[in-house]
């Protein structure tokens, strides 16, 4: 039986050292495997003496490596009694060469390579041709075996000379004189590589970097080349290894010198030290920073751009190294440089846009445009674009509570904003962006002469612009200038006659139109107009814009009060035919008529048919086209108090509630019942109902917690909780608009509460002047709303002028001007208090059912069902 | 992302030119042989491809070129165009140095 290694009998321990030993100088652990391989010489010197020697030899090769020639030499001179002296020669050279190869010692390498004495390892001959080549000196032959080895290191000088003035078909030339075989090989493969990476022909040249012998000098020498290549297998946000190669990548790349400098300031941008960083260049490289497109330039851009990518705790010290170099404490500035206070100001203007006073975002911005002028040159668009922008931060609305609770729109400086678009638009009258953001101003102001004039500008200048055209349209509709809306619409329709909001737009400016001429006489125009709409008519019955019984409702209306009585009956029982139901069309022409004949309710003519209807309205399905009617005219440009209308549908609201109605339809009336407070009652009562019958429906689940107190506010997790749970069920039904819903509910509990823990400074006073009004318009401190209608004329009977105005103001939407000068007269006691109208009728309560059986919410049937469940 | 790195162009390029690198990039690297530095180009190009866009990219550009000030050396080398070769004693002196490390 021939011997078989027992697998179950451990290694001998001079086995397991010798695998040690050897696994130690694979891994280039010289000292390791020297202490173990002595050891193991005393054993048995002729089996592992080799083992000693090839610890030895990397280890002076290492010393030599990192400079260390004593200790290099101590171990040489120890080598010297072990190996055999061929060896130790080529060792003997390299730590000579330390110091670098000399014309006077160059010969003796050439030799040694040329004709060894011994032959060589590959990595000895390496060693020696790297050497022989970096002494960049003439070899002298003195034997033919010199002769050629001078020709083939002549070969490579030449080749890398060439390289270096771009002459690549000359280098290639010259490295064919070097034989396949040659000690010099690995260099025509760097030159060679060289030529790809110069030429961009990075496959070649990743190729020869690669394959380079790993000691060699140009395997060394080709690793900036390769951190300078796109590889995907290379981390890009990598350390810097060593500062020689970083100044190797600097020297590449045209920053000689800046090696040290770029570890420094990189090593302290990775600790967080963002300041520090940034003044290592600023304050030892005289062109930093600078635009320039190099490399220089984009090291510059990184400084001024990180911080819009940092976290807001992190930056805050970088930014006040920028912000102290303005000079907003000294009034001098101390920047370097125009470009770094072109950059610095971009930054710092940008970043802190929201929170700068607004002279100080307007001084800064100002000086970032006047910067970048004197760098680059007088640019009109750029600075109307740069112009653009302050003013819309200059636009930005604060909301500002008035007298009776509203809002009313302040800019945070209303002057600086229109200056700032003005001149934007002065400078490049093309930038569109800027027009329109003057007009929102002056909307938003009310100025609406200067809009008017804004937009006719407009439209002359951007004559195809559709956004434009429907702007200047409503202008003209608000100023009643019709004929000319209709204009800029047919204009805006030929650009985009897809658009549904233009059909719209022009049927209602022409009604507007007709009912003018009708209201002024000219019956036969209004009844021409009105006839051209019938092109626009849809058979949507519920749309009210552009369906074909609404506008015989309104055409009617017209006729009746200005027109021809009988014909106007004719229309109106035209449209009762073609409307939905009865309700829907009396609601719709009493409001009509309300509009028109600017009457209050009481004194519509189709008040009491209207009353009548809608109290009749049984089911919810009919409740819902009546409250789209509501819906309607509460967008309307038109708009009249509608209070009345809205308690008569609220009464009939718990009403129809009790009757069946379909999850559609409670979804429809949870949307429509949203647009006035009158129905908050139904809307809880409709909630609980669905909630009964369906206690996970998405849709009411939300609404629950959103409006109706189901938001935990001492706890966010249960609310979170509470959201999280309606969102999966409502992914479950494919619910898209409650998912959608749920996701922007989650987003807001989940949005950072901002930390507000500022230590306390005894010497800080808070600056808040920006919140404060300017002197031109000082808007007064208005006094709470008084409890009882006495107290309220007591309090207008008192006021000044000035809070006068701002009651006046902002009054609520369904007062006009007129009544509240009336409400003012009285108090001031020329005018009588007229008699206050009867109180309307209590809401009658909920009556319970009386059968057994509860009313039940009929669900939506699922797709592939078509149940119906009894009452 | 730097877009006139991304193109190869420089910074007072005008419009013909950055439309001509754009279409010998695309040819380079089209949606179905490269996707992603496809959607790359597309991005760079729509980010400079008229002045009133590179005034704009001027303007409000807050991407930073990388993560670090060495990072950023390396990006901004790798996208833009080869430097010219060292001259001769720098390439001595280069490789000398890189020898000895």
């Amino acid at each position: 039986m021939a011997d078989q290694p027992n697998s179950a009998q451990p290694p001998s321990p001079e086995a397991a050292a010798e695998q040690r030993v050897r696994a130690w100088l694979s891994e280039s652990r010289w000292r390791k495997a020297r202490d173990e391989a002595k050891l193991l010489v005393k054993q048995d010197r002729a089996r592992f003496l080799p083992l000693l020697i090839e610890a030895n030899v990397g280890l002076t090769r290492e010393m030599i490596a990192k400079g260390l020639t004593t200790e290099a030499q101590q171990v040489l001179q120890y080598l010297r009694t072990i190996a055999p002296a061929a060896q130790c020669n080529v060792l003997e050279l390299e730590l000579d060469a330390r110091s670098g190869v000399t014309a006077a010692s160059l010969p003796k390498y050439a030799a040694t390579l040329a004709s060894p004495p011994a032959p060589l390892t590959p990595l000895e001959q390496t060693r020696l041709a790297d050497l022989v080549v970096l002494a960049f000196e003439p070899v002298a032959a003195s034997s033919p075996a010199e002769s050629a080895l001078a020709r083939e290191v002549a070969a490579v000088h030449e080749a890398l000379r060439a390289v270096s003035l771009s002459q690549w078909d000359a280098a290639l030339a010259t490295l064919r004189a070097i034989p396949h075989r040659s000690a010099f090989s690995h260099w025509v493969v760097f030159i060679r590589s060289l030529i790809g990476f110069y030429t961009g022909d990075d496959a070649k040249a990743l190729r020869g970097f690669q394959s380079l012998p790993a000691e060699s000098a140009p395997a060394r020498a080709s690793q900036p080349f390769l951190l300078l290549m796109p590889q995907p297998d290379v981390s890009v946000a990598c350390q810097p290894a060593s500062e020689a190669s970083v100044e190797s990548v600097c020297q590449i790349t045209g920053l000689a010198g800046l090696g040290g400098l770029m570890c420094r300031a990189d090593k302290l941008w990775r600790t967080g030290q963002f300041g520090e960083s940034y003044r290592v260049f600023r304050d030892n490289v005289r062109l930093f920073p600078t635009c320039d497109a190099g490399p220089l330039g984009a090291l510059s851009g990184f400084f001024f751009q990180a911080p819009h990518e940092m976290p807001v705790e992190q930056r805050e010290t970088y930014l006040e190294y920028f912000s102290n170099l303005t000079g907003f404490l000294t009034g001098m500035h101390r920047f370097k440089n125009s470009t770094e206070a072109m950059r610095a100001l971009r930054m710092l203007t940008l970043i802190d846009a929201p929170f700068l006073p607004a002279e100080v975002l307007q001084q800064d911005w100002e000086a970032y445009i006047q910067h970048r002028e004197s760098l680059f040159g007088p640019n009109p668009r750029f600075a109307s674009l740069a112009y653009g922008w302050l003013g819309e931060q200059l636009s930005l609305v604060r909301p500002q509570h008035g007298f009776f609770g509203e809002t009313k729109p302040r800019l945070r400086d209303e002057k600086g904003a229109i200056q700032a678009l003005q001149r934007s638009i002065e400078l490049d009258p093309d930038n569109l962006s800027a027009h329109l953001q003057l007009s929102r101003i002056y909307e938003a102001l009310k100025r609406n002469s200067d809009l008017n004039r804004l937009l006719d500008t407009m439209t002359r200048r951007f004559p195809d612009n559709k956004q434009v055209l429907l702007m200047a349209a409503q202008g003209c509709l608000e100023r009643k200038a019709f004929t000319k809306g209709l204009n800029y619409l047919e204009r805006a329709r030929q650009i985009d006659q897809l658009d549904p909001t233009i059909p719209d737009a022009i049927a209602t400016q022409q009604r507007r139109l007709a009912r003018q001429h009708f209201q002024q006489g000219r019956r036969g125009k209004g009844r021409e107009l009105l006839a051209g709409l019938e092109t626009w008519f849809v058979d949507d019955s519920m749309d009210l814009q552009r369906s074909r019984w609404a506008g015989h409702a309104r055409h009617g209306v017209m006729e009746c009060l200005w027109g021809d009585a009988d014909r106007g009956g004719e229309l109106l029982a035209q449209a009762r035919a073609g409307s939905p139901h009865a309700a829907v069309f009396l609601l719709f022409t009493h409001m009509t008529h309300r509009v028109y004949a600017n009457v209050p309710t009481e004194k519509s003519p189709f008040l009491k048919e209207c009353r009548n209807a809608i109290q009749a309205t049984a089911t919810l399905a009919r409740l819902l086209p009546l409250l789209r009617v509501m819906e309607y005219w509460l967008k309307a440009p038109e708009q009249p108090p509608m209070d009345r209308e809205f308690n008569m549908l609220a009464r009939i609201s718990t009403s129809v509630l009790r009757k069946p109605f379909t999850m559609e339809e409670a979804t429809d009336a949870l949307n429509l019942m949203r647009i006035h407070h009158v129905f908050e009652l139904a809307i809880e009562d409709l909630v609980e109902r669905v909630l009964r019958e369906d206690p996970k429906n998405p849709k009411f689940r939300l609404y629950e917690i959103a409006e109706l107190g189901g938001m935990d506010h001492a706890s966010l997790e249960n609310s979170r909780a509470r959201v999280k749970d309606v969102l999966d069920e409502a992914r479950r039904r494919h619910d898209e608009p409650s998912i959608r819903e749920a996701t922007a509910l989650l987003r807001d509990l989940d949005r950072p509460r901002p930390k507000m823990d500022f230590p306390e400074d005894e010497e800080f006073e808070p600056d808040d002047s920006f919140l404060e009004p300017s002197d031109e318009d000082d808007l007064p401190d208005i006094p709470p709303f008084p409890g009882d209608v006495k107290a309220l004329l007591e309090m207008l009977r008192n006021a000044s002028p000035a809070i006068l105005k701002e009651m006046r103001e902002t009054r609520p939407p369904g007062m006009s001007a007129a009544d509240f000068d009336m409400l003012l007269e009285i108090a001031r006691g020329n005018v009588p208090i007229p008699p206050l109208p009867p109180p309307p009728p209590p809401l009658p309560p909920p009556v319970k059912p009386k059968s057994p059986v509860k009313p039940r919410v009929k669900p939506t049937p699922p797709p592939d069902q078509n149940l119906e469940l009894p009452f | 992302m730097n877009p006139y790195l991304v193109l190869g162009v420089p910074m007072n390029a005008d419009d013909a030119r950055i439309r001509q690198a754009y279409l010998a990039a695309v040819k380079q690297a089209s949606p179905d042989t490269d996707p992603a530095r496809f959607k790359e180009i597309a991005a760079a190009y729509a980010l400079i491809k008229d002045e009133a866009s590179r005034l704009r990219h001027e303007l409000f550009d807050t991407t930073c070129p990388g993560h670090s000030p060495w990072d950023t050396l390396l990006r901004n080398a790798r996208q833009s165009a080869r430097p010219a070769p060292l001259p001769f004693e720098a390439m001595k002196d280069l490789l000398r140095n890189c020898s000895k490390t």
